[in-house]
């Protein structure tokens, strides 16, 4: 099977645009991208995907070898470069796919022309030998494993409980029941412990490509002082702080966060 | 008015209901937020559940209520999900009370537009799931265990496999033995295919490889036996023939023994003489050292215990030259549901044909690799070869 059928993927845009690859961070889908997604869509060749073992892609593809680590994502992204033959890639990627990005831009730092790391962190976990504050708990993330495995349990019949039907609000497309934060809760279980316990600290040191750190106001998943950690520690970077809080800021505040893609963009023309 | 002592006393009633007695006596607890998350309002019930105070709550993040593993789920899943659905339902989180306990909580959340459509902010109720969350947990656990107890079972079902298949020869003066086994792909049970390789008192090897009806236990507890009884009735030394209509007795008193099919051949390593008898069973092969090939098609007779004999069970004999092979297997190896059988006699004769040169042990490598390389067998795969040496 195609890495475009493995991965879901979608593209929009004129064909000779500069392509735009949004990458979907922990427990979504591509469909996180879809106010951001537009606001491009005029000019760049966008592309969207789901990571294997969420959203519509294919989940015979998931081999936990190849995923127990960031590289195996990382790979994936590369795998889809070459099949669609981007070059001069804009990388936009969420929470943890930020790091999956910096990861590909260090096997193939050339295909790269910006990476755009949408509230991300290295490292979520403190680590108490050097005083890194992640803003977690390895008992936290134990405690989120926990969470999945109780927020799965109606995996079983065939509907996770967090998706419910549309019956009563019509103006829903079905896209939006099917597949959205449904996932195996297996895979979820994998996914997290390999994004959630990863450290790729050393990584941002050897990212060739330019970078724009987008960095939200109050967001307990990545904190202010991981932000500025991000954005000190790559060679090239941006660090720009919304006003949007919480974590999904491609969500619940994509003007803002498109506008600073552009303003980004445009800067570096 | 309370009523009188009196029996006719009016029916007591709710009604009417204000909106403040319905909100904060209701039997959940219940919240509205900003579309942010910042609590604007908070219901005496959830006060009561969490022991938190109004100020403690109201001006506060939903999700800075939470513990841990909550806070991240919040933002990864439940935050999106109400951005892009407009309502939620049933999410599991953990709420830190005043005295540091984590209460398990199910909420609901809706969000709450204007007429522009615009969010105004997010009303969300609030179950108490302790009970629930117990329930859960014991059934998780309960899961768990049951699947480390379907592994160990499968463990102990393999355990016994490989302990029942041990004890062959290998090799010695004049001759060498490999063996191969490879299980059923999609299958969770051990089978019931078997190989042997065993000395017979005057000097000569016997070899031999069969297959159980069925799969499991069972069938491998009775493989165990009727290749156990099999060298014993061997020893006898009355020949392949008499040896398979024993072997006929044995299994008439072993009910999953039936239609076993067997595979049995006597060497002389001094003269390559081959004495074999196969019940029910595919054609041993010979290679010989030369490369040319021929399937043994004598000494065949019924599958064991199939039914009452009248006629004892014919033998056939061949010659082995120096450095020939003899390969005995379980159909697994060339049987297809979609490929003529034919066909799979052709292709284990060319393959084996082509490799008749190779050392033993890379002929049966690379025979098992090439013709299981379909991945499509259903069976399990015996392989026997035993080939002849200078000594």
């Amino acid at each position: 099977m195609g890495v475009v059928e493995r991965n879901n993927v979608n593209v929009s845009g004129p064909a000779g645009g500069q392509p735009m690859v949004f990458s979907h961070g922990f427990g979504c889908d591509q469909t996180m991208w879809r106010h951001v997604i537009p606001s491009f869509a005029d000019r760049y060749r966008t592309v969207a995907y789901d990571h294997v073992g969420f959203g519509g892609s294919d989940l015979a593809a998931y081999d936990p070898a190849r995923y127990a680590d960031l590289q195996g994502y990382a790979d994936d992204l590369l795998e889809l470069c070459a099949e669609l033959d981007l070059h001069d890639v804009v990388f936009v990627g969420h929470s943890v796919s930020a790091m999956i990005g910096v990861r590909a831009a260090l096997t193939e730092p050339e295909r790269f022309a910006h990476l755009v790391l949408v509230a991300p962190s290295p490292r979520y976990v403190d680590d108490a030998d050097d005083g890194y504050v992640g803003g977690f708990s390895a008992a936290d993330i134990e405690g989120l494993l926990a969470s999945l495995d109780s927020n799965y349990l109606g995996w079983s019949s065939a509907m996770a409980p967090t998706i419910m039907g549309n019956a009563d609000r019509p103006e829903l497309g079905d896209e939006l029941t099917n597949s959205f934060c449904r996932t195996d809760p297996a895979i979820a279980q994998q996914f997290a412990r390999v994004t959630f316990l990863s450290d790729s600290r050393d990584d941002l040191g050897q990212v060739r490509p330019p970078c724009l750190v987008l960095q939200c106001t109050d967001d307990v998943i990545a904190p202010d002082a991981v932000g500025a950690y991000v954005d000190e520690h790559l060679p090239r970077s941006r660090l720009v702080r919304l006003a949007a809080t919480g974590h999904c800021p491609n969500l619940s505040a994509p003007a803002e966060t498109s506008a600073a893609i552009d303003e980004y963009l445009a800067a570096s023309a | 008015m309370p009523g009188s002592s009196t029996g006719d006393a009016a029916p007591r009633d709710l009604a009417p209901e204000s909106a403040e007695d319905l909100y904060h006596r209701a039997p959940c607890g219940y919240l509205t937020t900003r579309p942010d998350g910042t609590v604007t309002r908070v219901n005496h019930t959830f006060l009561a559940w969490t022991g938190l105070e109004e100020p403690e709550v109201v001006g506060r993040r939903l999700v800075d209520l939470l513990g841990g593993g909550s806070r991240i789920f919040h933002e990864t899943h439940y935050a999106p999900l109400l951005l892009l659905q407009g309502e939620v339902r049933e999410i599991a989180f953990d709420v830190v009370c005043a005295d540091g306990r984590r209460l398990p909580v199910l909420v609901n959340s809706l969000v709450v537009a204007g007429d522009d459509g615009e969010p105004l902010g997010i009303r969300t109720t609030v179950f108490d799931a302790t009970l629930r969350h117990d329930y859960e947990q014991e059934l998780l656990r309960a899961r768990k265990r049951a699947e480390a107890s379907e592994a160990a079972a499968r463990e102990v079902a393999l355990t016994l496999q490989r302990g029942l298949l041990a004890g062959g020869l290998t090799g010695g003066d004049g001759f060498r033995v490999e063996t191969r086994y490879r299980p059923a792909v999609q299958s969770l049970e051990v089978g019931g295919d078997w190989y042997d390789a065993f000395a017979l008192a005057d000097g000569r090897i016997a070899v031999s490889v069969g297959d159980v009806v069925g799969r499991g236990i069972a069938a491998a507890g009775a493989m165990g036996q009727l290749r156990s009884a099999l060298r014993a009735l061997a020893g006898s030394g009355l020949g392949p023939g008499p040896v398979l209509d024993e072997l006929d007795a044995f299994c008439a008193r072993l009910p999953e023994a039936k239609l076993t099919t067997v595979a049995y051949a006597e060497i002389d390593l001094d003269d390559g003489r081959v004495r074999y008898a196969t019940a029910g069973h595919l054609p041993p092969l010979v290679v010989h050292d030369e490369g040319d090939v021929a399937y043994l098609w004598g000494g065949r007779s019924t599958p064991l215990a199939a039914s009452p004999r009248t006629e004892p069970r014919p033998e056939a004999e061949v010659v082995l030259r120096e450095s020939s092979r003899l390969l005995l297997y379980t159909d697994g190896l060339i049987e297809r549901r979609a490929r003529d059988i034919d066909d799979g006699f052709a292709l284990l004769a060319a393959t084996a044909a082509r490799l008749h040169d190779r050392p033993v042990d890379e002929m049966a490598d690379r025979l098992v690799e090439e013709l299981l390389a379909d991945e499509d067998h259903r069976d399990d795969v015996c392989l026997l070869a035993i080939c002849l040496e200078p000594r």
